[in-house]
């Protein structure tokens, strides 16, 4: 404090002296006139600032509370990547063990158009790392649209070479690709796969979802550079790879069969023809395969024809091959004894048509057994007319005719059986010798496995088991049977089909060494639009070896030959494939079965 | 002066007042800081120090596991590109040719017989399992898990 009664200096003027300042608020010798506070501009400049803080504080809150889900998620995409983990397609083995279809990993390169700089450049580079066509791949490059595939299952290690090439605009994705290195063997069992790896016919069809399995997720974190952090989010849900599949199909019966086909349809001009191989006992299909056939692994190539599995696709008139049931039928309900003896003419008149014998004969005395081994027409027709029209349909359902096999195979036929209440007056004609109806060729063979089979009839399989990620197998469910004659009545049938090969129509089936049974069709094909019979035929011989003690069945069918008889075209392919399925099977020759009853002599 | 008097006096009089004794509290000792801070220093230290040791360790394993895990993943595309060789290799078609080529030819077939040795007999269909243990594919792939 200054000492009382002394003026203050004004502290702007040295020396002092009475001077008034001249600025508001310097001199408290006249507090009238005192400066004002700068109030306003404070308040001014305190609501800009409050102005400014309330802003920020907005637009915090916004950023924090009202779009933050927005905003996290927008973090959490640029750094958080989440793949997904394609699942292993399952293989497929035939019954040795032998891949016959497999996955590898591979890899789809494609390309978004609008980023591309050079296509000229990039397409040469491409084309000359994939091996591919310069111009295909400049075209799509140049292309509209977002997003083109340039190639699809490319070979990882190829991909990697074009990865470091690092071409702007071109993408690569992780794909399978199926391979089938056994090449053409059961392409119409096996079928094929679409480019995405999803099953499109045959078995890779039927058993898609349990090939395909289940494909995992993956949740990394990453950092700008696409470096892995490893304290990020990381989780793991790993992909479940498809079940293999077993097959019944042994490949080599597999690879004989299809040989011993492709050659019989060339020597005899067919159109195509159809091989089944069975196991009787197990329902077992060995070998299975329809020509032409294709490559899956190049199914651009293939045709419409070559993919259909015909020997369960197509239903056909069988022809002779349907005597055994109407004989099997007879022996079974006792409507004929094997040594009763038929007057049998060379034709046999219902109604207006006339049916034939295969040749002109007087008429002559024939035994069941005669009448199978000479493939009588008329003498089938009246077997068929001791037995009645019910009782003889009763039997063709339980032989699995007009159902079907349970295979479950996609695309199978139950064939055409009409039903009793629309059968023609000629019906009891034709259908005792296998025409007036459709039979697949494997609900044929299964008429002949049940033969051999003692009378049981077999539901056929081709998928005997599955292995499941960790290796456990699985075998496939016992498959279904039914009983349809007796076991007396099935030797006995045996003993007349292995007559028929011994003196018949099938002798061009004999096997040294084995005893065969079996029967020659005969088969007039129906026209495209269904008002009767072309001039073509369908040749087949389906028979079982070694008669007595039967361990495989064999159905052979040939399309459109130029020799139609199934004895002459279709039998000798039915011997080819069983004389090496034999030894391959390791099957040893059995005792000859005793001859049946007969009358028509064998001289 | 006779302020300085007055003042004395004063103070003589407030003096009076009081008690002669007070009670006066102890000052704390003083403790060395020196151990302590250096103490403190070594336990933060040795925390971080094995923080980011652990920290480095852990991303160490991460990378290692990722690394091993596209090894591995190499590995088993490998097994199945030898897989799928052998399978090719040993396809019926190629022997076939192979063996026509190197001018093989299949036996007559009737001079092939098989018979029956003690009495065995040969059942169709019994041809090597797939679930026989011997058998490498599905052995291999119970080791594999889910393997190629």
């Amino acid at each position: 404090m200054p000492p009382k009664g002394r003026r203050p200096r004004s502290p702007g003027r040295p020396g002092g002296g009475d001077v008034r300042s001249s600025r508001p608020g310097t001199s408290r010798s006249h507090p009238s006139r005192s400066p004002r506070p700068p109030a306003g501009r404070l308040v001014g400049l305190l609501l800009v600032l409050l102005l400014g803080f309330s802003g920020i504080v907005v637009r915090l809150a916004l950023l924090q509370v009202k779009d933050a889900a927005a905003f996290q998620a927008m973090a959490r995409n640029q750094r958080v990547r989440e793949l997904t983990l394609l699942a292993s397609r399952g293989s497929i083995f035939d019954r040795s063990g032998d891949e016959l279809a497999m996955s590898l990993p591979a890899t789809a390169v494609f390309a978004d158009p609008r980023l591309v700089r050079n296509p000229a450049s990039e397409a040469s580079i491409i084309a000359a790392t994939l091996h591919l066509d310069t111009g295909t791949i400049e075209a799509a490059l140049t292309g509209p649209g977002r997003f083109v595939y340039l190639a699809r299952g490319v070979d990882p290690v190829r991909a990697d070479g074009l990865q470091r090439r690092h071409l702007t605009g071109i993408g690569f994705l992780d794909e399978t690709r199926r391979f089938y290195p056994a090449g053409d063997l059961a392409p119409q069992v096996l079928g094929f796969v679409g480019v995405d790896g999803t099953g499109l016919a045959g078995l890779e069809l039927q058993y898609q979802a349990l090939l395909a399995g289940h494909p995992g997720h993956e949740v990394v974190e990453e950092d700008p550079s696409g470096t892995l952090i490893p304290q990020g989010v990381n989780s793991d849900d790993p992909p479940v790879p498809g079940d293999d599949l077993l097959l019944s199909i042994d490949r080599q019966v597999q690879y004989r069969a299809q040989e011993a086909l492709a050659a019989a349809v060339k020597s005899n001009g067919a159109k195509g023809g159809t091989i089944i191989v069975m196991d009787p006992h197990s329902g077992d299909v060995l070998a299975m395969a329809s020509s032409p056939w294709f490559n899956p692994n190049d199914v651009r190539q293939a045709t419409q024809d070559s993919i259909r599995n015909r020997a369960v696709t197509d239903a056909y008139e069988p022809g002779s091959v349907n005597k055994v049931i109407t004989a099997s039928a007879a022996v079974e309900s006792g409507a004929m004894r094997l040594d009763q003896r038929l007057s049998v003419p060379d034709s046999y008149r219902m109604y207006t048509h006339v049916f034939h014998d295969a040749h002109s004969h007087p008429t002559e005395q024939m035994t069941l057994g005669d009448i199978i081994a000479y493939s009588s027409n008329v003498g089938a027709i009246e077997v068929a007319h001791l037995l009645g029209m019910d009782r003889f349909a009763s039997y063709l359902y339980r032989f699995g005719l007009a159902k079907r096999t349970g295979l479950g195979f996609p695309g199978e036929s139950p064939g055409i059986l009409p039903p009793t209440s629309q059968w023609s007056g000629t019906s009891m004609g034709t259908i005792p010798i296998g025409q007036g109806i459709a039979v697949t060729p494997l609900q044929m063979a299964c008429v002949y496995a049940t033969i051999a089979n003692d009378g049981v009839w077999v539901q056929p399989r081709l998928v005997d088991g599955t292995v499941g990620p960790d290796g456990t197998v699985t075998d496939a469910p016992a498959p279904d049977t039914h009983r349809v004659v007796s076991i007396a009545t099935a030797r006995a049938v045996a003993r007349m089909l292995g007559y028929a090969v011994d003196v018949g129509t099938g002798t061009e089936a004999q096997i040294p060494g084995f005893w065969v049974a079996g029967k020659t069709g005969t088969a007039r094909k129906i026209l495209a639009n269904g008002t009767g019979y072309s001039t073509k035929y369908i040749a087949s011989f389906i028979g079982f070896t070694p008669a007595s003690r039967p361990a495989l069945v064999v159905a052979a069918v040939l399309d459109e030959p130029a020799t139609v008889y199934g004895g002459v075209a279709a039998a000798p392919l039915f011997r080819d494939v069983a004389r090496f399925a034999l030894a391959r099977l390791r099957v040893a020759p059995a005792p000859r079965l005793p001859t049946p009853p007969h009358a028509v002599s064998t001289t | 002066m006779s302020t300085m008097r007055s003042g004395t006096r004063r103070t003589r009089q407030k003096a009076r007042g009081r008690p002669r004794l007070e009670l006066v509290v102890p000052r704390p000792r003083r403790v060395a800081r020196l151990p302590f801070v250096v103490a403190s220093a070594a336990v933060v230290g040795i925390l971080v120090f094995g923080i980011v040791s652990l920290q480095t360790l852990t991303s160490q394993s991460s990378f290692r596991v990722r690394e091993l895990t596209r090894r591995n993943a190499q590995l088993q595309e490998a097994y199945g590109r030898l897989q799928l060789q052998v399978a090719e290799l040993s396809a019926p078609g190629r022997i076939a040719r192979a063996a026509k080529d190197l001018g093989f030819e299949l036996p007559d077939p009737d001079r092939v017989h098989t018979i029956a040795v003690d009495g065995v007999q040969p059942r169709a269909g019994h041809s090597p399992s797939p679930q026989d243990e011997r058998d490498p594919s599905f052995a291999l792939k119970r080791e594999l898990g889910n393997g190629p």
